[in-house]
């Protein structure tokens, strides 16, 4: 039965992958704790930037970064050998 | 202006349009049939794993912002105002989840030619037990993703018009169309009509941000107006909503990551360049949906106040309604976000069914009726199966009551129950099918006790989310404990 996890955690394996490397992670982390508005006193509202809350205003700008950031981690930290060749469907 | 006010009638020219859109979804169809290469079920199922940039974006885009984003979002923000900006932030959070696993699927599923989520719990654990457990539980949240579409077509029809249409009446046309054109050409009918769908979509959006706002005076006005009436819909949430915000990363990162349909677009990728490129994409576009949804949602309870609660799924469609009453530019700009809102509810649900019936045919009818069948035929038994399992959904849809979101807040729950197969099977060798298959059952009974019991969140996170940590807690102890056996 166990012949098929061989399989999985051998060949075809990434040659770089973001799991791999605990410190994306971490920036992710650090990310979604900016996101996730826990920080602000209860109630606040705050002034209003181009018509929103600044805490809602905050939690956008964290998710931008985040997707920058997983823009940046896809393209320097997920290598597979032979990722230019297509699945063979032609 | 209350909601009883606004009547929409499209006329003959507008109706012609949304039913030239509609048919030519059928056309997509016919090409897409000419394309195929054959009956294989890599090329009904997967498109001959042959989707480029744009394919896969645009169904990757308008198949995971569906008509709930439109729909239930806009109703939840009425309800509890900029609370929802989370949206943004868990739709986003899908692509963590891909990232976490979609490197080495995608690999495996290259050189192992997998058509089904299941192939891969096959391949990987060997247990037909949980294969089958597995799989029925991505049925049935799919079903119910399905329900929820087909509800939310009722919804818009039935919003747009005031009740003069019953929801039934669009709920069944639209579902014809959609299997129609899906048994015509398969997977690559539905991302060819995705990509319409999609630019659709984006452009229906667009304009609402254009539009709505200036309902009311703009988006300021509607901030000020609800610090002064009901504060709570501005303000930061409470720490419990911040519980909830992090239970809802937790759904949609682990959950919709995993969707059937979203691994069969990862399976079905040209390459894995052209994946990354797609995904890398994907990471801003709940701006341009999410929050769009957010904003209408929050004006709507500044323009429409008095709308009950089983009402408040509809808040997009009177503003529709409000928006087309206003000039002759407004009445084709709804026409067009109503093509949008179609185009949102068909791209999602073409792609649940096509993978029902993807899963029924291969993990299932293969497996357990015609194990000698070849693939012509089990292509042939999934068209069936599209045509049957729309008949049971649209029966369901048009005979049961619930808001939106409470819909797809219950799929979630089964299908995150499954997550430790992908996020945890695909990198730890020492983690068996039994294993994972205890935790898959402690994890659904947690997460649906809890739910049945009347507990549906525990202080902020979703019962299906709680479940998850049981279960997650389950395969860990499971891959733990023959280590401590070794050592004493």
């Amino acid at each position: 039965m166990h012949s098929a996890e061989h399989d999985a955690q051998g060949s075809g394996e990434p040659i770089r992958e973001p799991r791999r490397h605990p410190w994306l992670w971490l920036v992710y982390l650090f990310l979604y704790a900016v996101a996730i508005p826990w920080y602000w006193p209860a109630g606040y509202r705050g002034p209003l930037i181009l018509g929103l809350p600044l805490w809602v205003v905050v939690s956008l700008l964290a998710v931008l970064v985040l997707a920058a950031w997983t823009g940046w981690v896809i393209s320097r930290y997920w290598k597979t050998v032979g990722e230019e060749d297509s699945h063979g469907g032609r | 202006m209350g909601a009883g006010e606004s009547q929409l009638t499209f006329g003959w020219g507008a109706l012609t349009v949304i039913a030239l859109y509609l048919f030519s979804t059928i056309g997509v169809g016919w090409l897409a049939r000419r394309s195929s290469r054959g009956h294989s079920l890599a090329d009904h199922y997967l498109a001959g794993r042959s989707l480029g940039f744009l394919a896969l974006f645009l169904t990757l885009y308008s198949t995971q912002y569906s008509g709930n984003t439109l729909f239930g979002y806009t109703g939840i923000s009425y309800r509890i105002g900029f609370g929802w900006t989370a949206s943004i932030l868990f739709m986003f959070s899908v692509i963590t989840g891909y990232l976490l696993f979609a490197p080495r699927l995608v690999a495996l599923s290259r050189k192992k030619k997998f058509i089904t989520p299941g192939d891969y719990i096959a391949h990987r654990f060997g247990s037909p037990r949980l294969t089958l457990l597995s799989t029925l539980l991505m049925i049935y949240a799919l079903a119910n993703y399905t329900l929820a579409q087909l509800r939310a077509i009722g919804a818009a029809v039935e919003g747009l018009t005031n009740g003069t249409v019953p929801s039934a009446y669009g709920i069944i046309t639209l579902a014809i169309i959609m299997v129609v054109y899906e048994t015509l050409g398969g997977m690559r009918s539905v991302a060819w009509t995705d990509m319409i769908q999609g630019i659709l979509l984006l452009s229906g959006f667009l304009m609402l941000l254009f539009m709505v706002p200036g309902l009311a005076g703009g988006l300021p006005a509607v901030v000020e107006h609800l610090s002064r009436i009901d504060p709570a819909k501005v303000q930061v949430p409470t720490l419990e909503g911040c519980m909830n915000w992090i239970s809802y990363v937790f759904l949609f990162g682990f959950g919709a990551a995993i969707y059937p349909q979203a691994i069969q677009r990862l399976y079905a990728s040209r390459s894995t360049r052209v994946l990354k490129r797609s995904l890398a994409l994907m990471t801003i576009m709940p701006f341009t949906t999410a929050l769009i949804a957010m904003i209408c949602g929050v004006t709507g309870s500044m323009v429409l106040p008095d709308l009950a609660l089983g009402e408040t799924d509809q808040v997009l469609a009177r503003i529709c309604s409000l928006i087309m009453n206003q000039s002759t530019e407004g009445y084709w700009l709804v026409v067009l976000i109503f093509a949008a809102a179609l185009a949102a509810l068909m791209s999602t649900a073409d792609s649940a069914l096509l993978s029902i019936s993807s899963m029924v045919t291969k993990d299932i009818y293969r497996v357990y009726f015609r194990p000698q069948s070849n693939e012509a035929e089990l292509t042939s038994v999934g068209k069936w199966c599209s045509w049957i399992i729309v008949t049971l959904l649209v029966v369901i849809a048009i005979g049961t009551e619930k808001t939106l979101i409470r819909l797809l807040e219950l799929k979630f729950e089964v299908l995150i129950q499954i997550a430790p197969c992908f996020f945890l099977g695909l990198y730890w060798k020492r983690l068996r099918g039994d294993t994972v298959l205890t935790g898959m059952l402690a994890g659904l009974l947690v997460g649906l006790g809890l739910t049945w019991l009347g507990y549906p969140r525990l202080w902020g996170f979703h019962a299906g989310v709680v479940g998850l940590l049981v279960n997650f807690g389950c395969c860990l102890a499971g891959a733990v404990r023959p280590i401590a056996q070794r050592k004493t």
